[in-house]
């Protein structure tokens, strides 16, 4: 049932922008289909029977996707199928709508799924593994990027099954290496190549594969790296054949002037540290983690919990010390907002990690004082997610506080966007959505568990405490830009929505002045 | 109970820490937020709809706030071209040549009104102009009857 829901919500949350093509997803999905269409690597073809799109590389008089291509290959064999079935060709749209329904949103939803008895023996309650999995999947940015191109979702999910591979979720002895180790290599290899943010995550794999086999460390590591060999070499063979070299990728060769000359500064694109990332990634109102999904705070003391037991430090010690990778790795990239974007999308991978630590914040004896703050933690993560699934969910970065500035305003106008359900912008989706929400809401409340003793109680406290910090959050300025220029941005993104109407009302009412 | 310490610590980390990051935060650089250009993209999407007034509205909203705007002038010429007022369109892509004039796209939208106008010369003179885009050359081709060879040089192909 939990994973019928985070479907369904999942599919729900696929938008149709028919007057907007998102320029991250558009990149990489040129590359699968100049591959399926043209049987070539340049996305020259795509460009130009689909049109430009700003993120691309350019080498040597042709087109490249600027992102890690690894994603884009793996969606080749389902975007053949489509293309050979009963997707149109030349229609753009709709391949993409399948291809993120079942190339994304379909994994997405199997991966809580199967994540569920992982929950279940890390909380120790077969009652808590639904909540867990929903509030992982609907009530963290992964909700949102589980319904974009982006690749995040996808690294994500390799990356924690390649781990999950090495690492036992209980005291259970280890068998052969062989097998696992080097599934674990080749998929670490391949969440790399999806999502350059996993590069320092990738080396705590192979330690806590190092760990993990006590009877066979040395084989394991060479295993696993043999493994992650066999990616890389596949992806050092496509810069080869794209760039001339094996090491040179495409983001250094972004066609965009602005973005180009920040990728080719640094080491190989790699920033020192912006100190406004730091703090900005984890806790501000435009792109923090912890602002997103509250929920994610509780991960802290269920390290220590972890840590403390014998059986789970190893789970503990590296679940953590992936996550610090990932953020570490994205404090260093060319811009840590991300451009458009729901919350910080170079911390997605990181979410199912996150949540190893969150499940061990509700292990009995712990779980009496945590449940209540939980579920009002979860519920503000999920209100947040359903309202931008049903409004506009890629903020432009202009926004310091994009859930006051965009999300209520938005939701309380009835723009919508429109999907499948509600193709021209009206709101039946949308109230499908919010249904949805409302439904795993309740699932997630199931954590506060009616047959425990001050269930009622508990009721009424999360809820509220929920209430409490959302309005808080609600009350936060936004001051990043004027007034007078954050309405021109709310009526671009009412544009893409297909909201003309209203963006021509809020338009027309500025006063005409000249741009300073 | 030493977890659960940690727990409301963090909590209330959560709004000091808010705090200081909305404070500190700013937008990626090189961000311009432009109402002349949000005019002209709405007033784009009205005429792919059909809406020509609110096309046009749009439109000239936008050259009120920027005159020299050159995607509002081309527009605009478009848009007039397609309801008939041929002076006033032609008027429209002379202002983006005045700003932009090396602008192919403008000086083949010229050609072409000037073409249906039965200017030919003046027409061909834009063609040439626009050397890049296959469509003036095979314009130029179809003009070329109505011209007298003496005054027109060989389009330039491009390789």
């Amino acid at each position: 049932m939990a994973a019928c829901l985070i479907l369904a919500l999942s599919l729900a949350a696929n938008n149709v922008f028919p007057h907007w093509k998102e320029t991250n997803s558009c990149s990489r999905l040129y590359l699968t289909l100049a591959i399926v269409e043209d049987g070539s690597l340049s996305i020259d073809g795509p460009l130009a029977r689909y049109g430009d799109t700003q993120d691309k590389a350019r080498y040597a008089d042709h087109f490249y996707t600027d992102k890690a291509p690894g994603y884009s290959f793996l969606l080749v064999p389902l975007a053949w199928l489509l293309r050979a079935t009963w997707v149109a060709p030349d229609d753009y749209n709709q391949l993409a709508w399948w291809l993120r329904a079942l190339g994304l949103s379909l994994p997405s939803a199997w991966f809580w799924w199967w994540s569920m008895p992982r929950w279940q023996r890390l909380t120790g309650n077969a009652w808590l593994a639904a909540p867990m999995a929903l509030a992982g999947a609907l009530a963290t940015p992964w909700a949102i990027y589980s319904a974009q191109l982006f690749a995040h979702v996808p690294a994500g999910i390799l990356l924690f099954v390649a781990w999950a591979l090495v690492v036992p979720c209980d005291d259970t002895p280890r068998g052969s290496p062989v097998r696992a180790a080097l599934a674990s290599g080749v998929l670490s290899g391949l969440a790399f190549t999806c999502d350059y943010m996993v590069f320092l995550a990738v080396p705590i794999v192979l330690l806590t594969t190092w760990w993990a086999y006590r009877t066979a460390r040395w084989q394991a590591s060479a295993l696993f790296c043999l493994g992650l060999l066999l990616p890389l070499l596949a992806w050092a063979a496509y810069n080869q054949a794209c760039f001339e070299h094996p090491l040179r990728v495409g983001f250094q060769q972004h066609a965009d002037a602005q973005y180009g000359d920040a990728y080719r500064s640094g080491w190989m694109g790699i920033q020192l540290p912006s100190s406004q990332a730091l703090l900005g990634l984890l806790w501000s109102p435009a792109r923090g983690l912890f602002y997103f999904a509250p929920m994610l705070l509780l991960a802290f003391p269920g390290w220590l919990v972890l840590s403390r037991d014998r059986a789970t430090r190893l789970i503990a010690w590296s679940s953590a010390g992936i996550c610090l990778a990932i953020y570490l790795f994205a404090l260093t990239t060319v811009d840590w907002r991300g451009g458009w974007a729901f919350g910080p999308r170079y911390l997605v991978p990181l979410i199912p990690f996150a949540c190893v630590g969150v499940a061990g914040c509700l292990r009995a004896p712990f779980l009496a004082a945590m449940r209540t703050l939980f579920v009002a933690l979860a519920l503000v993560g999920l209100l947040w997610g359903t309202l931008a699934t049903a409004t506009f969910a890629l903020f432009p970065t202009e926004f310091a506080n994009p859930c006051r500035s965009v999300l209520f305003p938005f939701a309380f106008n009835g723009l919508t966007a429109p999907n499948l359900l509600s193709p021209a912008s009206n709101s039946l989706g949308a109230l499908l959505i919010y249904l949805g929400g409302i439904t795993a809401a309740w699932f997630i409340a199931r954590a506060l568990d009616p047959n425990q003793s001050g269930f009622v109680m508990r009721l009424v406290a999360a809820p509220t405490l929920a209430a409490a910090i959302l309005a808080w959050q609600c009350l936060l300025p936004d001051h990043a830009v004027s007034p007078r220029d954050q309405a021109i941005l709310r009526a671009q993104l009412m544009t893409r929505l297909g909201h003309f109407q209203e963006a021509s009302y809020q338009l027309l009412a500025l006063p005409e002045e000249a741009a300073p | 109970m030493r977890t659960s310490l940690l727990a409301v610590a963090l909590f209330v980390l959560f709004f000091p820490l808010t705090l200081g990051a909305l404070r500190g935060y700013t937008p990626a650089p090189g961000q311009v937020v432009h109402l002349a250009a949000e005019h002209v993209s709405l007033g784009f999407q009205f005429a792919q709809l059909g809406d020509g007034n609110l096309a046009l509205e749009h439109t000239r909203a936008a050259l009120r706030i920027d005159p020299d705007f050159a995607p509002a002038h081309f527009n605009l010429g478009i848009y007039l071209q397609q309801l008939g007022q041929l002076p006033a369109a032609e008027q429209s892509f002379q202002e983006v040549l005045r700003i932009e004039p090396t602008n192919q796209s403008a000086h083949l939208n010229l050609g072409n009104l000037l073409a249906t106008q039965q200017r030919y010369k003046d027409a061909a003179q834009h063609y040439l102009a626009a050397p890049d885009l296959p469509a003036a050359r095979e314009n130029l081709e179809l003009i070329r009857p109505h011209l007298p060879q003496a005054q027109l040089p060989q389009a330039p192909r491009t390789p």
